[in-house]
């Protein structure tokens, strides 16, 4: 009895060791790729899996939250070691990485066709010295977003289309006072990133301007960056028509402040209007309009972009298999699939003006007009470094405490030093 | 004959335990130089203690050398062509940097404003907790909820209370008539500050609070009761009876507590960044950006050890005054 329980156990053992030499020799190879924890990982999951069963490679995930991933890209960089073959990435990590030699680059890997079809200035962002080093997984920009039904209770038959519009609508628009006060607008103008993207959309929004110089130098204390800080300062201390909280809250708040019905007018990243439709975070649902960005003529329109990247690093033994799942998540068919799941916006301009989406989202096309006007963020290698001089001094000025002029001249100056220039 | 001190014994408490505090001790010191002189003993407590000092060496003493050896190197993670050795360079820079001192300025105001009005209210708290009335164990349980929950929540929980058009804050000020119109706590530099201390305070007064309880606790009744009959006030009575037997032990959490707040960082992070502008940038906060998101890890690390001298200048004077309370 013994021995024919010992000859069956051997059996099983032998024919467990067949099964996984057969399912090894399924996989052809492997690949290991850092994302994010967010809603866009639920939304694109399924593709990954279908990626694993089209190709046989296997993908092995590492979800880590966003300033994790940063950390994490430079350990592996650092290092040397393949620790990853793809990154996501964030727009404004990649000169950084690009400098440090971690990416590799995608010029001439990836076909003409396909490039030109991405909106142009999502390619520009990872475009450095002429070579290319990413894809962006999803587009993001900010948009402007508008509450119709208070604009008609005010009087105003459109939203604003210049600066100078969206003052006059901001001040008619902002009344009451205590629990009952509405603000003509709120912004995410707490000291972080998400005022330096304010600023940056109203410099352009001025001005066709430069931010820095060919040599890389510091020019943001004239021309556009200068008019735009002092057109907020106007808004924000002498209008009186920005919800003076906007010093301190993020673009989630922002969101919270106008689904309130508190506030009329706001610029955000896409996904506010789909929730206001929500009845749970909304009270102002049916009542949002998208428009694009109002600008000082003849400048039409200004936004900046925040999309991120998938990128290969250069120490990736796996590279041309990474591409071939860069291609796989960036079709036509996984974008519709991933904007529909999850609301992230497609990266072809094309499917702006697809008739199934538009029917699917109220304004879409304008949301792909308003991308037409992006611009980047300044594409410098200590750039969060630099983004914070100029996030305090840009504070200083809208607390009052240095005349814009003042402000942007002691940024510049701190930028040099970061830059030693 | 002279009052013994809080922690001492009087002579009369001593009379009959002689024998219990010194056999242990004897015994204790007997063991330990058998222990020492024997040499399989000496070898087995040996290979006993190494797995603890081989552990101890490469999760403390490692990193404590590689960032000493890091803050006299120029490493930047941005630009990774070299490591050149820059001797105190970073150290240099760092204090003579305005940055450096504003932060440390407004790390200095943090813990003593926080560390004072904690030690204030933690006495009332624990003068009050230590009276005799009915729910006394309930209250008691319940102070410890502020203190237990994280940081982080703690902090979100009082962005809410903070908000301008929600916050329970404004609210109550409304309703009281204090304010007039809604104040935006945050964004203002001087309330911003404020605001941050008060949910430090929020957070950690119950934590003092029970360590001067603890110390409330061993003081004699009949302290009191003498002090009654002789017809001392309650002020009287907390003024020469309670925070002179209390010293030591307020001294400790005191220690504890600045400790804990110099290193502040969660309650900044999360409630204002560091803004409005640069008013709440506090020392950790500082190297923290320069580690992690400016990637200047030479520069951090000689930060980081500033900021453990200063901490270590701190802890050997409370040391002194420590002593100072304790010594017949």
């Amino acid at each position: 009895m013994r021995r024919r329980q010992m000859v069956v156990l051997l059996g099983a053992v032998l024919a467990g060791d067949r099964l996984t030499l057969a399912a090894s020799s399924a996989i052809t190879s492997r690949l290991r790729i850092l994302v994010g924890t967010g809603d866009y990982e639920s939304a694109a999951r399924p593709f990954f899996a279908q990626f694993e069963g089209q190709t046989g490679t296997k993908v092995t995930l590492d979800l880590v939250p966003y300033e994790g991933r940063f950390n994490k890209i430079i350990a592996a960089g650092a290092s040397n070691v393949p620790t990853f073959d793809i990154v996501r990435a964030d727009v404004i990590w990649i000169p950084q990485f690009v400098q440090a030699g971690w990416l590799e680059d995608l010029t001439g890997k990836l076909p003409k066709s396909f490039l030109t079809q991405i909106t142009k200035s999502a390619l520009d962002a990872v475009t450095l010295k002429r070579r290319v080093y990413g894809v962006p997984a999803f587009t993001s920009a900010k948009y402007f977003y508008y509450n119709e039904r208070m604009l008609r209770d005010a009087g105003l038959t459109r939203p604003p289309r210049t600066l100078e519009e969206f003052r006059a609508h901001a001040k008619k628009l902002t009344s009451g006072s205590g629990g009952t006060k509405v603000w003509g607008t709120v912004m995410s103008w707490v000291k972080d990133e998400a005022l330096l993207v304010d600023w940056v959309i109203l410099a352009f929004a001025h001005a066709n301007t430069r931010l820095f110089d060919d040599s890389g130098a510091p020019t943001f204390n004239t021309g556009g960056g200068l008019a735009a800080l002092e057109y907020m300062v106007k808004l924000l201390r002498e209008d009186k028509v920005v919800d003076p909280q906007s010093l301190s809250i993020h673009e989630d708040e922002v969101e919270k402040v106008f689904l309130a019905g508190k506030a009329a007018m706001i610029f955000n990243w896409e996904g506010t209007e789909v929730a206001s439709r929500d009845p749970k975070q909304s009270q102002i649902g049916g009542q949002v309009r998208v428009g694009l960005i109002p600008a000082q003529p003849p400048v039409v329109s200004s936004t900046v972009l925040g999309p991120e990247y998938y990128c290969v690093m250069r120490s990736s033994p796996n590279k041309d298999r990474a591409l071939e799942w860069i291609r796989f998540m960036t079709t036509a068919t996984v974008q519709r699939a991933i904007f529909q799941r999850g609301g992230f916006f497609p990266i072809y301009d094309g499917m702006y003006k697809d008739p199934q989406l538009r029917k699917e989202i109220p304004d879409f096309e304008m949301y792909g007009e308003q991308l037409q006007y992006a611009h980047n963020r300044p594409t410098v290698v200590r750039y969060a470094e630099i983004s914070d001089a100029i996030q305090i001094e840009l504070h200083e000025a809208l607390l009052g405490r240095k005349i814009p002029k003042q402000a942007l001249d002691d940024a510049t100056a701190k930028v040099r030093r970061i830059l030693h220039t | 004959m002279r009052q013994p001190r809080f922690g001492e014994f009087s002579t009369r408490d001593l009379q009959g335990r002689g024998k219990y505090t010194q056999v242990p001790t004897a015994h204790f010191t007997r063991v330990l130089r058998i222990g020492l002189t024997e040499p399989r003993e000496r070898l087995l407590a040996l290979w006993l203690i190494l797995p603890s000092f081989v552990a101890i060496a490469l999760l403390s003493l490692s990193p404590l050398v590689d960032s000493l050896w890091l803050s006299l190197h120029d490493v930047d993670l941005a630009v990774l062509a070299s490591q050149p050795y820059v001797g105190l360079r970073n150290y240099t820079t760092a204090v003579t940097d305005p940055e450096f001192w504003g932060t440390l300025g407004r790390t200095i105001y943090f813990t003593g404003v926080s560390v004072g009005l904690e030690l204030l209210i933690g006495l009332v708290g624990a003068v009050l907790l230590n009276e005799e009335f009915r729910g006394r164990s309930v209250i008691r349980s319940l102070l410890l909820v502020p203190w237990a929950m994280l940081t982080l929540s703690t902090a979100l929980m009082w962005f809410w209370i903070y908000n301008p058009t929600y916050g329970i804050l404004n609210g109550l000020l409304l309703r009281l008539g204090l304010l007039d119109t809604p104040r935006v706590w945050l964004s203002d530099p001087f309330w911003a500050m404020q605001a941050v201390v008060l949910a430090d305070v929020w957070k950690m007064t119950p934590f003092m609070t029970l360590l001067l309880l603890a110390g409330l606790q061993p003081i004699p009744q009949e302290l009191y009761e003498a002090a009654v009959v002789d017809g001392a006030t309650r002020w009287r009575t907390l003024r020469h009876i309670i925070i002179p037997l209390l010293k030591p032990m307020m001294l400790v959490a005191v220690v504890f507590r600045t400790l804990q707040a110099f290193k502040v960082f969660d309650m900044v992070y999360v409630l204002t960044a560091g803004g409005p502008a640069d008013t709440t940038n506090v020392l950790a906060l500082y190297t923290y950006r320069q580690v992690f998101r400016y990637l200047h890890v030479g520069y951090g690390s000689a930060l980081s050890w500033l900021m453990a001298s200063i901490t270590l200048i701190l802890v050997v004077a409370y040391m002194r005054l420590l002593r100072g309370t304790t010594e017949v």
